[in-house]
């Protein structure tokens, strides 16, 4: 989204974590890639 | 369609949310750091709509998966976004009650997703898509608050009918928390159901109009074509494809004789052959999988994409002689099939697996149907929603005037475009 952020990534997920008492957040790369790329759109799961 | 080609990309993190505190909490980090937010269930959309976004939050309601009330009294059920449409009409149904809107995905997808694309299904001829059978919704908007929309009431006059706003903004505008739902009882009598066959998806359309114009309320008109057919027929290991161009599986609950013999003339008299007609259950059963076991069929091996429009029912006939037409001219192959009575239409169009591109005359074949069915009157978007499949056609959907309103909308209810961006309007 932006090219330098003020932000690093830690800062983010450490306010994001500390935001979700109740859920949980999941950022290991399985988990990413198979969330982010689940389109039934062409070719789908099912 | 190639990952990563589409707009779509990988996300910074998964959040499973398991309260309304954890989803005002997503939105409170996403607003100070000016994150896309992509709200996301079962993850089933056929439209790239729920994705992630290079560096966004999947905001994932999953896990809040409770039905908290199912009232027989008042004839609705309360659940959370992640209830599983099958599961809740499956608990509906232990206490005289099912709910009606049954897409494809029934066994697997959420009434959170269906709510969220406005989900359609086999029996919309009869009781309706999602927004036909939605109460009411609680929803945090992009700023935090929470709003509580609609009710209880099989009716409602007071104030706009924001609830009907959510219903189909495919989590563009906030984050549903809590849906009441109707829920229909179980209707008496005898449930019939059958399959016909006809000459090709022309004729098939004429007597789908005449059959949902003749008063005796089918609760599912299916129609499937010649190609269709024959891919179910390797499947299933069936010989339906020796019989004709096109098959309509019919059905209708707790209905009289009378209208049983109706259906049946109108069957006739166009020219419907080798009608069978069931009223055993299991049988039945084997007529919905048959139908269900369409896409697997269909899908079996070759790249695909499945589109989903809906037409005024007189169009219908023209409609499908086109696609046809189309296929036909840039030689691709169209397997087409749909809910035939309420006029939704799914051409699926394929090419090889081997080839991850999709090719030329397959988005030509689309632009041509998609104008088409703009030109009859039709919408190109009946019960999947737009994604970010269609979102390049609002502007001929819509028109000017009413692209413009909606991103009003869209700039009044989530000014910071935080919730799932690039889908539905732009």
């Amino acid at each position: 989204m932006t090219v330098f952020s003020a932000y690093s990534d830690d800062d983010i997920l450490a306010d994001l974590k500390a935001q979700v008492a109740d859920g949980a957040v999941l950022t290991d790369q399985a988990t990413l890639q198979k969330q982010s790329f689940n389109s039934n759109a062409s070719g789908g799961r099912r | 369609m190639r990952r990563g080609g589409d707009g779509s990309g990988l996300a910074r993190a998964v959040v499973e949310v398991q309260s309304v505190a954890d989803i005002q909490g997503v939105l409170k980090v996403a607003r100070k750091y000016h994150l896309p937010v992509i709200p996301q269930t079962t993850a089933t959309s056929t439209v790239i709509g729920s994705d992630g976004i290079a560096g966004g939050l999947i905001l994932s309601t999953r896990k809040m998966a409770q039905i908290l009330e199912i009232s027989k009294d008042d004839s609705l059920a309360v659940v959370q976004p992640g209830v599983v449409n099958g599961d809740l009409d499956q608990a509906a149904r232990k206490q005289g009650l099912f709910y009606a809107p049954d897409p494809a995905s029934k066994p697997f997808s959420s009434i959170g997703g269906n709510v969220s694309t406005n989900a359609g299904g086999m029996s919309t001829v009869r009781y309706g898509a999602t927004k036909d059978n939605v109460l009411g919704l609680k929803v945090v908007l992009a700023d935090g608050r929470k709003v509580t929309l609609g009710g209880r009431t099989l009716k409602q006059a007071f104030g706009y009918d924001l609830t009907q706003l959510f219903v189909g903004a495919e989590g563009t505008l906030g984050i549903v928390y809590e849906i009441t739902v109707k829920l229909m009882p179980i209707p008496l009598g005898t449930s019939i159901m059958g399959l016909a066959f006809f000459k090709d998806m022309a004729q098939l359309a004429q007597g789908v109009t005449a059959i949902r114009m003749s008063g005796v309320y089918p609760t599912m008109l299916e129609a499937l074509d010649g190609n269709t057919i024959g891919a179910l027929d390797k499947y299933e290991k069936t010989h339906y494809a020796d019989k004709s161009g096109a098959m309509l599986i019919f059905r209708l609950d707790g209905s009289s004789d009378a209208n049983i013999q109706v259906l049946k003339d109108l069957l006739a008299k166009y020219d419907a052959q080798d009608v069978q007609v069931t009223a055993d259950e299991d049988e039945q059963a084997q007529l919905i999988q048959l139908r269900r076991d369409m896409l697997p069929a269909v899908f079996a091996g070759q790249n695909h994409l499945m589109e989903d429009m809906a037409l005024p029912l007189s169009q219908l006939a023209p409609m499908m002689a086109y696609i046809q037409q189309v296929g036909h001219d840039l030689g691709v192959t169209i397997y087409t099939a749909g809910h035939a009575g309420d006029g939704n239409v799914h051409p699926t169009l394929v090419w090889p697996k081997d080839q991850p591109e999709v090719p030329g005359a397959v988005l030509e074949a689309l632009r041509r149907i998609f104008w088409k069915t703009l030109e009859l009157g039709g919408t190109i978007s009946g019960e999947h929603a737009v994604g970010m499949m269609k979102n390049q056609w609002n502007q001929p959907e819509l028109d000017d005037n009413v692209d413009y309103l909606q991103h009003q909308l869209k700039t009044l209810l989530d000014p910071m475009n935080l919730l799932n961006p690039k889908r539905k309007i732009n």
